[in-house]
């Protein structure tokens, strides 16, 4: 095929996170779509969104557009799309009804939706986003501190990055490399017991236990307080726990000299991404470092797995719709989910995931859709257009690359089909967007941090489970697990260990290994990865059999969901 | 047409000056993320030129490996049925109707940017389901593109996030003012120092 064929069709930005790296759509022809990168850089584009561009075209091997269906001991009928209501009107039965949204689609369908289900009284409202972003987002409002603007990174002076914020916003380093080329003096402290990519350009690396990151942000933070600079102190009541005197005690030598090094700073830049299943203190670690940020005259950047998860927290502070945690604990609920993989979200089996679930409707086939009774079709995020708050807290007005496929209805069309069909007249079009998405003043709930409950100990043996993300896979994988390229390239994905850990495993690099814990087992390739402190093994949470191996509990009272690290074993395969 | 009616592509004549490259691509090693956004992008290459970039295991480490446009390439001497040429401008390309997939420019590339499996990825994969299954993935710097726009930068340069990959003039590093965090670079001189 000649590439003279090529035309753009759309540029756009990708959604996939909160980046804003430009992609377009090039067509071949009158078949083909494929996604180009822009002629030039204007940002770069990961290969998640280079496999949003590559899942958009409806006739390729990645894109399987779901039909309405419904599962009928076992076998599936299609349907129409108005049988396919019907049929879930009638799975509710006149009860109450829990609808779990998509929280990173525009905002303009999450108000929209959110308008539907206050119309329709038996229903009930989530926008669901990773539970360990959204605590993280919770603490950040909290703090008060101010967002990260693109062109402010050129002038901090110190950067402190919390998880593996390289792999999830790939984009944010070029922002670092470029600031610390015109003064390799400003220090980049990084805590990330993961070992992400960021730990190798590190100036000081503060050393991290598994899942005690708050512990340590907090020996960085107290360290150098002066009577100009208490943040740590500031925040330190509702972070402190009795656990944290002996982590400080193990780890402060690192810990000082990170603080020490960002004790000088006037605009502090703390980078941080909240990792699933590492600790239950997101929301504590969210406030420490708006606040710690706030002390030194900077700002922070946090970096979602989903371009609009701060816009979800924002909604549902205004509208009041569920937390997922409350909204899990409606056990008498029918369940109806709209986007997103519920049961890869939580790590949850499948039975764990789909109790009440009645029907799903997805972009392409997943977990969720394929417990479901009733399937639906909807559209992809880049096929919706509307306002996210990208690179900072910026409403951005995002097009559709390209409108979704003709038999798809919007996330709207569907809320309002089952709602009118439930016998809800339309409500009044909402106002305006862009007041739902002003700052909210989320208070820290009570009952933070939630206590870790029942952690398992680990044995003599036993490694440490984290999971972290990668530049190479979006969130849960939903998307990305279609695309071509992540299939071919990670065939077997990488169990990342320490040096010091192989070698007493009697590990090569790349040798077959076996993950083992209480909820299951996971294989892959020993991949050895000096910037990872020993006693710890690392894997994809993009995977979904990752996370069922720390899958997520309901905290006591629907406060919160939390998964926390689990011991594992590592079998060498032959 | 037949093989022997092919025309050659205007290369160097024997007895002449290889030409210049123009632009060449550079790793900065101390920016590689390895976030593979290079590989995915020529990966999912419109242009279907196959994917020429393939990330590559140096012990821990995962970096791309990328064609270096050689100005004496030993991949063009050890083709047997000429589909390596380089061409007018310097850019060492796969004419892909010549090719037959022998492999002999893998095995003749000193740096092993022409390897069929390279960290664990295969080269050749896409290649066997859309064409005849026996072609060589090769970089020709995304030519496609810089004919639309003398501008544009290849695929994995655009693409690359952290900023490590580079298309720059092939002048000395010190004439561009070429100023990497730690001075190392790949695809120009390795025993360049900074300049600052």
């Amino acid at each position: 095929m000649s590439s003279s064929a090529a035309t753009a069709e759309a540029a756009g930005l990708c959604t996939l996170c909160p980046g804003a790296c430009a992609m377009q759509l090039a067509r071949h022809g009158d078949f083909m779509l494929r996604g180009e990168v822009p002629l030039t850089n204007r940002g770069g584009l990961c290969p998640r969104g280079s496999a949003l561009g590559e899942v958009l075209d409806p006739p390729s091997a990645a894109r399987r557009i779901l039909v309405p269906q419904a599962r009928d001991d076992g076998r599936s009928v299609l349907l129409s799309f108005p049988d396919a209501v019907e049929r879930v009107i009638q799975a509710t039965a006149g009860g109450e009804i829990t609808v779990f949204l998509d929280g990173n689609l525009p905002a303009e369908q999450l108000q929209a939706a959110a308008a539907w289900t206050a119309a329709w009284r038996n229903a009930d409202l989530c926008l669901m986003i990773e539970p360990a972003e959204r605590d993280l987002l919770i603490g950040l409002e909290s703090s008060g501190a101010p967002y990260l603007e693109p062109s402010a990174w050129a002038g901090c002076d110190g950067f402190l990055l919390i998880g593996g914020v390289f792999e999830a916003n790939p984009t944010c380093s070029r922002r670092i490399f470029e600031r610390r080329k015109s003064d390799r003096k400003v220090p980049l402290v990084v805590i990330d017991p993961g070992g992400g990519a960021a730990c190798k350009f590190a100036s000081h690396r503060a050393a991290c236990p598994p899942g005690r990151e708050l512990a340590v942000l907090s020996a960085v933070a107290i360290e150098p307080a002066s009577p100009d600079a208490p943040a740590g102190r500031a925040c330190g009541p509702a972070v402190r726990r009795s656990e944290d005197s002996e982590v400080l005690a193990e780890a402060t030598l690192t810990a000082k000299a990170a603080g020490a090094a960002l004790k000088s700073c006037s605009r502090l830049a703390v980078v941080v991404t909240a990792e699933y299943g590492r600790s239950a203190d997101w929301a504590a670690i969210g406030c420490l470092a708006g606040r710690l940020a706030k002390a030194r005259g900077g700002s922070v950047a946090p970096q979602t797995s989903g371009a609009n998860a701060l816009a979800a927290v924002r909604i549902e502070h205004r509208l009041g719709t569920l937390p997922l945690a409350k909204a899990l604990l409606r056990n008498g609920d029918v369940r109806v989910v709209l986007g997103g993989d519920l049961a890869a979200l939580l790590g949850w089996t499948q039975e764990q995931g789909t109790r009440g679930l009645a029907a799903a409707a997805a972009a392409l086939p997943n977990r969720t859709t394929q417990a479901a009774r009733i399937v639906l079709p909807m559209p992809l995020p880049a096929e919706l257009s509307g306002t996210y708050l990208l690179e900072g807290s910026r409403a951005v007005t995002v097009g559709a690359l390209v409108p979704p496929p003709a038999a798809v209805p919007t996330p709207e069309e569907l809320l309002g089909a089952f709602a009118r069909r439930g016998g809800t007249a339309a409500p009044r079009p909402p106002a305006d967007v862009s007041g739902l998405l002003d700052r909210c003043d989320c208070p820290l709930p009570a009952a933070w941090p939630i206590p870790p409950g029942d952690a398992e100990p680990p044995g003599d043996e036993d490694l440490t489970l984290l999971l972290a993300r990668q530049g190479f896979n979006a969130g849960t994988g939903e998307i990305t697990a279609h695309a071509s390229y992540q299939t071919i390239a990670r065939a077997e994905p990488d169990v990342r260990l320490a040096p010091a850990d192989a070698h007493r495993l009697g590990l090569r690099n790349l040798q077959p290994v076996l993950v083992r814990s209480r909820h299951g087992q996971f294989r892959g390739r020993a991949k050895l990865c000096p910037t990872l402190a020993a006693g710890a093994v690392v894997l994809d949470e993009a995977l979904c059999e990752a996370r069922r191996l720390l899958p997520c509990r309901l905290a006591p009272g629907g406060e919160g969901l939390v998964a926390l690290p689990v011991p594992v074993t590592v079998e060498v395969l032959p | 047409m037949s093989p022997t009616s092919v025309p050659r592509a205007p290369s160097a004549g024997a007895g002449a000056p290889p030409p210049a490259i123009e632009k060449r691509i550079v790793l900065d090693l101390d920016r590689c993320i390895e976030c593979n956004s290079c590989a995915a992008a020529c990966f999912l290459n419109p242009a279907g030129a196959g994917p020429a970039v393939a990330p590559a295991r140096a012990g821990a480490a995962l970096l791309p490996m990328l064609c270096r446009q050689c100005a004496s390439p030993a991949c063009v001497d050890a083709c047997p049925v000429e589909a390596m040429v380089r061409d007018d401008r310097g850019v060492v390309r796969r004419r892909a109707f010549r090719c037959i997939g022998c492999g002999s420019c893998s095995r003749a590339c000193p740096f092993g940017v022409l390897g069929e499996e390279l960290g664990g990825l295969r080269t050749f994969l896409r290649s066997k389901d859309a064409f005849s299954g026996r072609l060589m993935a090769k970089c020709d710097l995304c030519q496609d593109r810089l004919a639309a726009d003398p501008r544009a930068e290849p695929r994995c340069v655009a693409a690359c996030p952290s900023g490590a990959l580079r298309f720059v003039e092939t002048a000395p590093p010190a004439a561009q003012d070429l100023d990497l965090l730690g001075g190392r670079t790949v695809g120009q001189d390795l025993f360049a120092r900074r300049t600052r």
